[in-house]
């Protein structure tokens, strides 16, 4: 085999190994099983949404016009955080507990990188939370299209799929982030404090972030923040958190012109994909260095 | 050739404690090695240190002619190793494990018959679907040198074998240890029991709070440790005098006395086994034999009764 299709293979080897081991834990059930129930009861509300005829939001897709889309974005805005914890959940331990169950020193004797343990893990934890929620959100939407009898537009089954794929890059920015966190970090114990660390600090970043730029502004919080004229300092404090640039609501809406964040669809997108670059390439670097023991 | 080369290694953990100092040693290709030293002599940080887990603070190490830690990747494929405590991945089936790591092993042809060679081997035949979280420290041993057995290693590095086992484990695992270096597997074996090195080692090395004494042939170093005396007690259910003339008979018996049957001898290797020969070609029930003191009662005399 070369050199190409070995790597590849043992990546395939690592993956299958870690997708089985965390679809076992009771941390995925557990998580999975409320980003599931969670995702219902904000379709059941949605629905509820639609027959009412309320008034269409900025940025979300119109009820009217786009009743199952409508139904999924309500269906996100409930359950997309708990698929991020889902997503820190799987990853925060994967290299600390690899160290602290002794299994790590049996991978790296064998013919293996350790950029291949690590990219392995990246997917693995891909496709447990990211497969739940594709699969979460298709049978939604086909049970929202039979139970309404609407059969959605093609360019808003287009703008679903484009949406699924901006929370996958989302819950990708939370794998990323629990891979850095497990590289830092020597215990199980001190990954779990290390990821609820991280997580109360993006919240506080950002509620900083708004507070400092509300302020900043004379006003007072209103649905519609005009974070296009924060200061700059409180930008950034917004939009270190991933979830500032999460844009799947409006591409459910295929509402590509409304700011978020302050800044427009393309540039989120590309803050999204940085939020999986910027901890991956630490993260890789310090596993890297560090002793197998 | 030497499977491995050791020149002043040291290795200091956050400056201040020193795990090891200034280590040298040669273990030839074919040889069984022991290295023998209390708990946190530095044993294990050195069998790291060879194995690439952590880096060394100074001195060089060449393992199958490579320079370790740089050219470490270009011969992993020829060692195997057991740890202290094996780890695997409580959720899977012993055989899901051995599966997954014969995968990274490169082993491809001929997988599932060789996994079914290992378990038997391991003598863990039966318990190949078993989770290995309901695995006993004694199996999780066998299974971690079925692991280690995977790639058909040229260099068997164990840390502490036997530790941890009832006396049947031990004696199972030590065999098979035996039987590995007998066919041709270089042995490197750090423990702190002075019978795993008498039992499989050719040659050891004695370590000490991180210090690597030079290496002794293990015959040496049991002479050196026992004396040149040794003393057998034997229980014997019908003991009579043509029993004792056989026992006199033996080669190197300097004394018999009679109360308790207690035979002084020169030591050899095999004594052992030749004064139980005797004993039963003459007709004795012999219901115990052993040695007093015991390699292990020697050594820890030897040492002072230090075991640090
Ligand atoms: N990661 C570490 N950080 C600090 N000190 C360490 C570390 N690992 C080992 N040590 C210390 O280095 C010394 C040697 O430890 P090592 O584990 O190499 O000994 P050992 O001979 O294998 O002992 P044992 O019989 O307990 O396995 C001990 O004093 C130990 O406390
Ligand atoms: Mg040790």
């Amino acid at each position: 085999m070369s050199e190409f299709t070995e790597s590849a293979y043992k990546f395939l080897v690592i993956a299958q190994k870690d997708f089985e081991s965390a679809v076992k834990t009771k941390r995925f059930i557990i998580f999975g099983v409320i980003f599931v129930l969670l995702a219902l009861v904000g379709a059941y509300y949605g629905n509820a949404d639609v027959a009412r005829s309320i008034a269409p939001i900025s940025g979300a897709p119109n009820p009217a016009t786009q009743p199952v889309n409508y139904a999924i974005s309500v269906s996100y805005s409930y359950s997309e955080i708990v698929l991020t914890i889902l997503a820190l959940a799987l990853s925060y331990d994967a290299l600390s507990g690899e160290r602290s169950a002794r299994t790590l020193v049996q991978l790296v004797v064998r013919p293996i990188t350790r950029r291949t343990i690590l990219f392995g893990k990246f997917v693995a934890y891909l496709a447990a939370a990211g497969g739940l929620f594709v699969i979460t959100t298709l049978v939604l939407y086909i049970g929202l299209s039979i139970t309404t009898r609407t059969v959605p537009s093609s360019s808003d089954v287009g703008y679903l799929i484009l949406s699924m794929g901006i929370i996958l890059l989302y819950v990708m920015s939370f794998i990323a982030i629990g891979l850095l966190i497990s590289s830092l970090t020597r215990t199980s114990l001190d990954s779990l404090l290390g990821a609820v660390f991280v997580w109360i600090l993006l919240l506080i970043l950002t509620y900083a972030g708004v507070a400092l730029g509300l302020g900043a502004i004379n006003l007072s919080p209103t649905s519609d923040i005009p974070y296009a004229q924060f200061p700059g300092y409180a930008k950034i404090l917004v939009w270190i958190n991933p979830g500032s640039h999460n844009v799947a609501i409006q591409s459910l809406a295929g509402d590509f012109f409304k700011l978020t964040s302050g800044l427009n669809y393309s540039v989120n997108v590309i803050f999204l994909i940085a939020s999986i670059l910027v901890p991956l390439i630490p993260a890789y670097y310090f596993f890297n260095r560090s002793d197998a023991v | 050739m030497n499977a491995i080369e050791v020149q002043g290694l040291t290795k200091r953990y956050k400056k201040s404690v020193v795990a090891v100092e200034d280590a040298s040693f040669t273990v030839p290709q074919g040889t069984a090695f022991g290295l023998l030293g209390p708990i946190g002599a530095g044993k294990s940080s050195i069998i790291n240190m060879l194995l690439n887990f952590i880096r060394p603070s100074a001195g060089t190490i060449k393992t199958l002619d490579r320079e370790i830690p740089a050219q470490f990747h270009e011969v992993r494929h020829r060692i195997g190793y057991l740890p202290e405590r094996p780890g695997f991945y409580g959720n899977f089936s012993a055989e899901r494990n051995l599966r997954f790591f014969a995968n990274l092993s490169d082993v491809r042809e001929e997988r599932e018959e060789k996994i079914k060679k290992l378990f038997k081997l391991a003598g863990l035949e039966g318990k190949e679907t078993t989770l290995v979280r309901a695995y006993s420290l004694g199996d999780r041993k066998r299974l971690g040198i079925a692991a280690a057995m995977l790639n058909e290693p040229e260099l068997l590095i164990l840390d502490e074998p036997s530790t941890g086992l009832d006396p049947q484990g031990r004696r199972d695992i030590m065999a098979l240890i035996h039987e590995l270096n007998v066919h041709d597997v270089t042995l490197f074996l750090a423990t702190h029991n002075v019978r795993d090195i008498a039992e499989i080692c050719d040659v050891v090395a004695t370590m000490r709070a991180g210090h690597v004494a030079a290496p002794t042939t293990t015959k040496d170093f049991v002479a050196d440790v026992r004396g040149k005396t040794v003393q057998l007690e034997a229980d014997i259910a019908n003991i009579n005098e043509r029993i004792l003339q056989a026992i006199r008979s033996v080669k190197g018996v300097k004394s018999i006395q009679c109360e308790g049957l207690k035979i002084s001898l020169e030591y050899r290797p095999g004594i052992n086994e030749d004064v139980n020969y005797v004993i039963t070609r003459a007709g004795g029930r012999l219901r115990s034999l052993h040695e007093s003191p015991s390699l292990e009662e020697a050594y820890v005399r030897k040492m002072g009764g230090r075991t640090r």
